[in-house]
């Protein structure tokens, strides 16, 4: 039996030959590539980045579109030397052009439970949004049975409130309790409920994947620069 | 009432059907880590979609073997007076048909892939503070998808000579050739890297078609068992020669005129009738005894053959 085992890892020439593929691409500054060559086409050049109106991500009311999300891709184009051109149209277009290659990156608060994950790339998840519900004293709660909770109407944080058995108010109601992002939380307020946590990535057309792994490696280790932008939009 | 004498192993032979079982239970568990595995590490990569369900495949002839043994054991009953003897043939095809299916389920999900240019998506990982591009992780699954089958492959390959079983001998084959599955899928996860998207899709096409492969050997030889043909030699082509043996043993007897042989296996024993031509008719009951007896020790796999008498 142990003959069988060293005879095939030792006479067998596979493994050896795969691991020693495997170190020359990973040194390899160009592997993975893209099959469209959009990293190289972008370094250097211009970036198409296709907008979604979602506030504090990204605010289309001004003459240059701002927000957090659209300051990061600002930070990725500099990285790059690349000129960004925004492009914007309604939202089922942006995410179709994604789809055929027109547009280089999306954006504007798209998380990773959007159903557009199975026709477009999402990046890994670059910062972690917890929704909860919010008081002004400290509270302990299971759950939001018979709970009146002011929310937005139409937002997701009314259906979420509605799951956990509470009752979802307008915000005219001035209700002891609300339901907001945590980076909304006032200083006299703490977060007493969980509801859900959003985690918010950027899009790319799916398998271009040199490029995918650039906006990753730009966007990884910034969740602090994320959380201070989110704080200073409030 | 009347049944079918149990059947007895060698002792030798009984051995290795209980190592095979081990075996079966160490592929069960082992098949089961590399699944558990490779569906993490499996992405929107197409091959390794294709390479996770063979390995998922692996499981049934496995399985197959350990529930036709528990039947098999039970001795013949009123119920069953021929015992169970053919649960094994029956799980030989089973595995079989499963292979055919999901063969052709595999080709068609890879060919569409293939059509509609799907590219796949392989972006950063972080494992134990270290980024690195996700195709390395795939191939490392992938590389660890290779080593227990193999090993397992090649203990089990001559305890199915030695006890002359099909499934056993069919799982062992297959989880030798499993490293051709694994590597076609690496190529295809480094064709991606190079940014051949297509090679994804190819490579699993590819798998595709060697399961399809396996699935119909295996399919014809157990139909051909279970339609009761000429017994085989396991593991290659030709004539069992369990059946001349049978013969020889017979004829060498004295009252023995001429003999003739009509065998089939089923499962694990071999059986049919044997149709004498005795020089005269005196004695007949105990010679008749005697030829069985004679018929059963020419090979171990022998048991309970009809013995006929033709003038």
């Amino acid at each position: 039996m142990r003959c069988g085992a060293i005879q095939f890892l030792t006479r067998s020439r596979s493994p050896i030959a795969v691991a020693l593929v495997a170190v020359t691409l990973a040194g390899c500054d160009e592997y993975p590539r893209d099959p469209n060559g959009t990293l190289e086409r972008v370094t250097g050049g211009t970036m198409l980045v296709g907008l979604l109106s979602h506030e504090p991500w990204v605010r289309l009311d001004g003459a240059t579109p701002e927000g957090v999300e659209v300051a990061l891709v600002r930070g990725l184009a500099e990285q790059l030397d690349a000129e960004v051109e925004w492009v914007t149209v309604r939202e089922a277009d942006v995410l179709d052009a994604l789809k055929r290659h027109e547009l280089d990156l999306v954006i504007g608060g798209l998380t990773s439970s959007n159903p557009w994950k199975s026709h477009v790339a999402f990046t890994r998840t670059y910062y972690e949004e917890d929704l909860v519900v919010a008081a002004g004293r400290p509270l302990v709660l299971d759950d939001l049975e018979g709970l009146e909770i002011e929310v937005t109407l139409g937002s997701a944080e009314a259906a979420l409130v509605a799951e956990h058995g509470g009752t979802p108010m307008p915000v005219a109601a001035a209700a002891e309790l609300e339901a907001k992002p945590e980076w909304q939380l006032e200083p006299s307020e703490s977060a007493v409920f969980e509801l859900h946590t959003d985690r918010h990535v950027f899009a790319v057309p799916q398998g271009e994947n040199a490029w995918l792994i650039a906006v990753e490696r730009y966007l990884s280790g910034r969740k602090d620069e994320v959380g201070t932008a989110l704080a200073a939009s409030r | 009432m009347t049944t079918r004498r149990p059947f007895c192993w060698p002792e030798d032979k009984a051995r290795a059907l209980r190592r095979a079982a081990r075996l079966e239970w160490a592929t069960l568990f082992f098949l089961a880590t590399i699944v558990v595995a490779m569906y993490f590490a499996m992405g929107s990569s197409q091959a390794m979609k294709a390479a996770w369900i063979e390995d998922i495949l692996g499981l049934v002839p496995a399985t197959a073997f350990l529930i036709a043994r528990h039947f098999e054991k039970k001795a013949p009953s009123e119920k069953f007076p021929f015992g169970r003897f053919k649960a094994i043939s029956i799980a030989y095809l089973v595995s079989a048909t499963a292979l055919v299916l999901l063969a052709i389920y595999m080709i068609y999900d890879s060919s569409r892939s293939l059509i509609m240019q799907h590219h796949p998506t392989i972006g950063l990982i972080e494992l134990f503070g270290v980024e690195f591009w996700m195709g390395w992780l795939m191939i490392a699954a992938l590389v660890y998808s290779i080593i227990p089958p193999v090993i397992l492959g090649r203990m089990k390959k001559p305890i199915a000579h030695q006890i002359h079983d099909p499934v056993l001998m069919a799982d062992a084959a297959m989880q030798q050739a499993d490293w051709m599955t694994a590597a076609a899928a690496i190529v295809g996860i480094i064709g991606v890297g190079f940014g051949l998207w297509w090679a994804d899709s190819a490579a699993a096409i590819v798998i595709s078609l060697d399961v399809l492969n396996d699935g119909r050997k295996h399919l014809t030889r157990a139909v051909a068992d279970l339609s009761d043909r000429t017994p085989r030699k396991i593991g290659g082509t030709g004539a069992d020669p369990a059946v001349e043996k049978v013969r020889r043993a017979v004829l060498a007897l004295k009252w023995v005129e001429d003999a003739e042989v009509m065998l089939r296996t089923e499962g694990h024993i071999v059986t049919g009738t044997i149709s004498v031509r005795p020089a005269s008719h005196e004695d007949l009951a105990s010679r008749l005894e005697e030829a069985q007896r004679v018929a059963e020790q020419a090979d171990w796999r022998v048991h309970e053959p009809y013995i006929s008498i033709h003038r």
